[in-house]
């Protein structure tokens, strides 16, 4: 109903779709920066585009996952952009319990703030793969449709993703991996 | 454990993770304005200059001195003298 407003020109039924989803998104550009500025300003950047493409919304699917595609696109838009931080791995404390336990010792955000930064040092490509298969946990399927690629392309960028972590964890000394 | 165990277990541990409360709703409508007034700018932009552009070439050919007046044996001669 509040698409078919904005459609119609009421702007206020726009700013209650964002009030919504806002935080919804804010989770998905979570993804993309650690940085509160950062945040505000992707979220922002999601719901201009989905105002500038809300015409093409065909509402054969749910609302959430058109914006999912387009949030991904501009938090992908976003780290082509930035230059890829090196060698800025945070330090993860008790790493050795931590692989060798199932016991959750770390705490949430440590473990995120370390992903986030291991995954950085990746190129775009293959960080956004990784973001979508394991902190998203979306499938190979869905990971195809938010991303807008095959899903032969998905799981060739993943091997190849996986790969280059590997070389980036041995050469920062992380050597839990055996694989 | 092998690098995509790795990953599901950092991904795992990260779960509870959430962002800090945004709130983007208030600005959306300026934000949204700001993002099409470029486009109108640039476009004025070039226009004005286009039109500029032809004025001052329409004036230039209004305000320019005739052609001296010239019989066709003038102009061959003219052509051909270097020649001969």
């Amino acid at each position: 109903m509040e698409i078919q407003a904005t459609l119609a020109g009421d702007a206020t039924a726009y700013k209650r779709l964002v009030e919504q989803y806002q935080q919804e998104i804010a989770r998905r550009m979570w993804r993309f920066t650690r940085d509160r500025r950062q945040l505000e300003e992707l979220v922002q950047d999601v719901f201009v585009d989905a105002y500038m493409s809300l015409k093409s919304y065909r509402g054969t699917a749910p609302f959430a996952n058109w914006l999912n595609r387009i949030a991904t696109r501009v938090g992908y838009r976003f780290w082509k952009r930035r230059r890829r931080t090196t060698n800025q791995a945070v330090a993860l404390q008790d790493w050795d319990a931590f692989v060798a336990r199932d016991e959750g010792i770390v705490e949430s955000h440590e473990a995120a703030e370390f992903l986030h930064s291991l995954l950085a040092q990746l190129p775009p490509r293959d960080r956004l793969v990784l973001t979508l298969l394991y902190l998203e946990e979306l499938s190979v399927a869905e990971a195809a449709e938010r991303s807008g690629w095959s899903q032969s392309m998905v799981k060739v960028q993943a091997h190849r993703a996986r790969k280059k972590l590997k070389a980036i964890l041995e050469k920062s000394g992380k050597t839990a991996i055996v694989e | 454990m092998n690098t995509d165990e790795l990953l599901t277990k950092l991904a795992q541990a990260a779960r509870g993770d959430a962002p800090p409360l945004v709130d983007v709703a208030g600005g959306i409508l300026e934000a949204i304005g700001e993002t099409r007034r470029p486009s109108n700018v640039l476009l004025w932009a070039f226009t004005a200059a286009s039109t500029a552009a032809a004025a001052m070439v329409a004036l230039a050919a209004l305000f320019q001195a005739p052609p001296a007046p010239t019989d066709a044996f003038s102009e061959i001669m003219r052509i051909v003298a270097p020649v001969i």
